[in-house]
């Protein structure tokens, strides 16, 4: 444990710790683009810059790890000037088309202007532009380079925890774009982890666009129904039309990734074809009917005798729906006869998990990661579970070597 | 002066193995291999050796960073990738004298333990990388490189790698991530190279002329060099000059020349009879020195006292038809067009003072515009990744502070003071 | 589709550096060669298949460096004039100035018969013999009107 102060305040935290997560615990916010705890530290972005009593410049306190009795400020007017004028420099450069901007009202260059200035602006001078107009990277992601702060998240997330590694930088200087190869259609699963972590109007959902203010937007956590993973995200709608799902930094398993099918396809939700009431069967033909009257169908149709009826439920219901679906069946029909597709492997599987002592339950998939082999076996993983695979791939990056059976 | 690093310069067929052989090349590495690895690392110590390409870190200390656990792979890169603007020592040892540059880079590596060695040499210079591809295929030919060279346990690999147009590439873990095949953007320090460089694995990285000193030093002893020049900046160095004066060129002299002497009794004075107005001592980064301090002695330590530096030894004179202006406008137009784009100040603040540096030159600046330079300049400096953005602004700076009086008169009557 | 003599190249860096990605430099030049002066995507398509690189990375590496010349095709002479301090202070604008009058092009262009492309640079690394130039691979120094005429007739 180090012990250090922050703006005189004395706090203890563990060896190595980056300054910026130490302040942030000593209840300091520190304004950050590049930086983004689960990858590589980059120091790029420079709007962490602190003052350490005894150092003659600032430091990135993203990739500054605390030192044994440091005395460090992060509040002092140098440090806040220092704030205001990188994003002035960002701002130097940047379009300025706030109000056709999709971003706009959720943009965090936009409160970081707002937070700590500048509140005039100094440069009067032609703007570089990389392109006139905003141009598809894939049906559903749309890009405007000339928004973009240079933070790199879109590449590096790309890289280091979606693994597909298609972005890149092109060009140097004031000219560098993070972007795809030759500006082409990525040759990606479109998951559009890209957006997520984009900080400005740079990464953009094109499904999204044009359709709505971020504040008109009215928002719920949930979990994901695609598949088994269940990862958390927020979907949000606006006059009870779906709008769009995102993931939350730091929350469920998956943190700030989704899937293409998480994040792009929710919409079935609120489409027109969809269930809105259950259907009876009469006369051989399903028609619409009441909750009312499908319950009423239930009761005169279940057997009074358990043993005479069975329950199986989706493998992608979440653990609080399967709780009360089995609750459902042993306590209103009496019957134990409950089962789940997920289990309906090969024997192989089944044989497996006996040997290696993993029927008694399940362990997290982070724990898996911390084994020095990975099986899977019986699932194509990187199809069916792609935020799953985003965690065996990191581990596999890591680069602790495991295997993937086919 | 006898000189040192230059030697050779000047000689027919002077790049060939057998004429450096005949001028007492190769001698010293066969000395080295005699000795012990620790002991060459305090000889280098000793002779007060200070890296030629621009930071003037001692080179013996950084030598003894490297891990001695001879089971770890280590490497030596040269820094070839000489992009200063006004500096051309470096191609001047490559393109006429490669051996010595070899050599330097056999004892180096013997005495870190290093079994490959990367000259990083910049992209437009083919000539001088023709001329080293085939001294290193003359060196392997005789087995002073390869496989236990000169017979003894000691084998060596030198390789060159090719930059293709990035100053950035200068920045020692710029390089190294060039090397690998990457962007060359600045790594982050710590890790330093000596304990994580190429490959993850520890690295020295030193300049052609650095690794020029290392023969003679082996030859001569530490002692010898310690005692040439000022006593915390000693040896030869070579200075570009170029600009204003009758002879520009490459001068090899003692550490701590003054500025009068270079100009006026090695170069044969200013070019015209137009006086002397400016020089920039040590590479475009430098601040510029002023007519009243021509006194002062090229070294580390008296152009740092100057608010200067030796930096890579690039003299550039300027006489009264320069326009200080257009030099800061093309010096600033310089780094932003090499600004490798990792950090925001650097990235966009060095285009801004370019933009409005090029207004003020071309009759189109405003009032304020100076304080708006400064203010940036403030901005930028300190505050950067790598010291690239730093060299920008004292450049700037260092106009600025001489010669202020010629920025307003290009604001205030839309054109040049000078001409 | 890279030329024989291309992958050669490539082989042979290959072997100077322990990961394959390395080599990506030495690729490019070596295709950059084999075209004449430029690249397009289809090289780095294939150099990422032999360095086993995603594209995008290829793409990178290339476009960080400014003498790769990225789908932009120059002519058989690339004449690149330095403009920095030194060659400046010598009088490196007015030889810039007469190239695009003899070439009858602008700085940036091509000549019609694509024999000329004129660019001008930041520092070649040869201050002490400003002004100069380099055409393709040779540094030509101590430029004035009359050497800049002479050279240019030598080209063929």
């Amino acid at each position: 444990m180090v012990t250090v102060k922050i703006n005189g305040k004395e706090i203890t935290v563990e060896d190595n710790t980056l300054i910026l997560d130490a302040a942030r615990h000593a209840g300091y916010e520190i304004p950050t683009f590049c930086y983004q705890a689960d990858l590589v530290g980059i120091g790029s972005c420079r709007m962490c810059l602190v003052e350490i009593e005894g150092q003659k410049k600032l430091q990135p306190s993203c990739v500054t790890p605390v030192l044994h009795g440091m005395s460090i400020n992060t509040e002092t007017s140098t440090v806040m000037s220092a704030r205001a004028s990188m994003l002035e420099f960002l701002l130097a450069n940047h379009a300025l088309d706030c109000p056709v901007c999709d971003k706009g009202g959720e943009c965090e260059l936009q409160d970081m202007v707002y937070k700590y200035g500048p509140h005039k602006g100094r440069h009067a001078e032609p703007k570089f532009k990389f392109q006139e107009k905003d141009y598809a990277l894939s049906p559903v992601i749309i890009k405007n380079s000339n928004r973009c702060v240079q933070c790199m998240k879109c590449v590096r997330v790309c890289r280091e925890v979606v693994g597909a590694n298609v972005l890149g930088a092109l060009g140097r200087g004031d000219h560098q774009e993070e972007t795809s190869f030759f500006r082409h259609f990525l040759d990606c699963d479109q998951d559009g982890n890209c957006i997520e972590v984009c900080p400005v109007g740079c990464f953009m959902r094109l499904p999204y666009r044009y359709k709505t203010r971020p504040w008109d937007l009215k928002g719920a956590d949930t979990v994901c129904q695609w598949c088994g993973t269940g990862c958390r995200m927020v979907i949000e709608e606006r006059d009870g039309i779906l709008i769009r799902s995102k993931a939350q930094m730091g929350v469920g398993l998956n943190s700030e990734t989704l899937c293409a099918r998480g994040r792009f396809g929710n919409d079935f939700m609120t489409r027109a074809e969809r269930l809105k009431t259950p259907l009876v069967r009469r006369f051989g033909k399903l028609e619409p009917a009441s909750w009312q009257e499908a319950l009423a169908v239930i009761k005169e149709n279940v057997p009074s005798d358990g043993e005479r009826i069975g329950g199986i439920a989706s493998p992608r219901l979440t653990n609080e729906e399967l709780y009360l679906f089995q609750k459902l069946f042993r306590t209103i029909f009496g019957s134990a006869n409950i089962d789940s597709s997920s289990r309906w492997g090969s024997d192989a599987v089944e044989a497996f998990a006996k040997a290696a002592s993993m029927d008694a339950g399940g362990v997290s998939v982070f724990d898996c990661m911390e084994t020095d082999t990975v099986l899977i076996i019986g699932s194509h993983v990187s199809d069916e579970n792609p935020v799953t695979d985003y965690i065996i791939g990191q581990g596999r990056r890591a680069p602790r070597i495991d295997h993937t059976l086919p | 002066m006898e000189k040192v690093i230059l030697k050779n310069l000047g000689k027919p067929d002077s790049h060939k193995l057998e004429n450096y052989v005949a001028s007492g090349g190769y001698k010293a590495i066969q000395s080295a291999l005699k000795m012990r690895p620790d002991n060459i690392v305090q000889m280098v110590k000793d002779s007060g050796l200070r890296g030629r390409g621009g930071a003037g870190f001692s080179t013996g200390l950084k030598w003894s960073f490297i891990p001695k656990d001879p089971t770890i792979q280590k490497y030596l890169c040269c820094n070839a990738d000489e992009g200063e603007p006004g500096t051309y020592k470096d191609r001047g040892i490559m393109d006429n004298d490669p051996h010595i540059l070899l050599e330097g880079m056999m004892i180096t590596s013997y005495a870190i333990g290093a079994s490959v060695g990367y000259i990083y040499i910049r992209g437009e210079f083919v000539f001088g990388a023709k001329r080293l591809e085939a001294a290193i295929d003359e060196a392997y030919a005789k087995g002073y490189l390869g496989k236990n060279i000169f017979g003894s346990n000691f084998s060596l690999d030198i390789y060159i790698h090719r930059g293709y147009g990035a100053y950035i590439c200068g920045e020692e873990t710029a390089l190294l991530e060039s090397i690998e095949g990457l962007r060359a953007q600045p790594r982050k320090k710590p890790p330093f190279p000596a304990l994580a460089g190429l490959y993850g694995k520890p690295t020295v990285i030193n300049n052609v002329e650095t690794l020029a000193c290392i023969p003679a030093i082996i030859e001569k002893g530490p002692e010898w060099f310690s005692k040439m020049g000022p006593e915390k900046s000693p040896g030869p160095k070579i200075f570009c000059v170029s600009g204003h004066v009758k002879k520009p060129g490459l001068y090899e002299l003692p550490m701590g020349t003054t500025v009068r002497d270079l100009i006026y009794n090695h170069c044969g004075g200013m070019l015209t009879d137009k006086p002397l107005k400016a020089v920039i001592p040590g590479g475009v980064s430098a601040p510029l020195l002023t007519a009243r301090e021509l006194d002062t002695a090229l070294d580390f330590d008296s152009l740092a006292a100057k608010g200067s530096m030796l930096g890579s030894g690039a003299v550039v004179v300027m006489d009264e038809s320069a326009c200080m202006v257009k030099s800061a406008y093309i010096i600033n137009r310089f780094f932003s067009h090499e600004s490798c784009g990792k950090c925001t100040p650097c990235r966009d603040g060095t285009p801004w003072l370019t933009r409005v540096l090029k207004r003020i030159e071309h009759g189109e600046g405003r009032p304020g515009d100076i304080e708006l330079l400064e203010s940036l300049c403030t901005n930028i400096f300190g505050r950067t990744f790598c010291p690239l953005g730093d060299g920008a602004v004292m450049a700037l700076r260092g106009h600025l502070k001489n010669f202020r009086e010629e920025f307003q008169f290009h604001i205030d009557h839309k054109r040049c003071m000078a001409s | 589709m890279l030329s024989e003599e291309a992958k050669k190249e490539i082989e042979k860096a290959l072997r100077k550096y322990p990961n394959k990605r390395s080599a990506v430099m030495d690729a490019l030049r070596s295709a950059q060669k084999a075209r004449g002066g430029h690249l397009e995507k289809a090289d780095m398509d294939e150099i990422a298949v032999i360095l086993e690189m995603q594209a995008v990375e290829v793409n990178a590496a290339a476009a960080f460096y400014t003498m790769y010349n990225i789908d932009k095709p120059v002519g058989k002479y690339h004449i690149q004039v330095c403009r920095n301090i030194s060659c400046s202070l010598m009088g490196a604008e007015h030889i810039i100035k007469h190239m695009e009058r003899t070439l009858n092009i602008k700085t940036g262009e091509t000549t019609g018969d694509k024999k000329f492309t004129l660019s001008t640079v930041e520092c070649l690394g040869s201050c002490g013999t400003a002004p100069m130039m380099q055409i393709n691979d040779d540094f030509h120094e101590n430029l004035d009107e009359a050497k800049v005429e002479e050279i240019l007739k030598g080209l063929e």
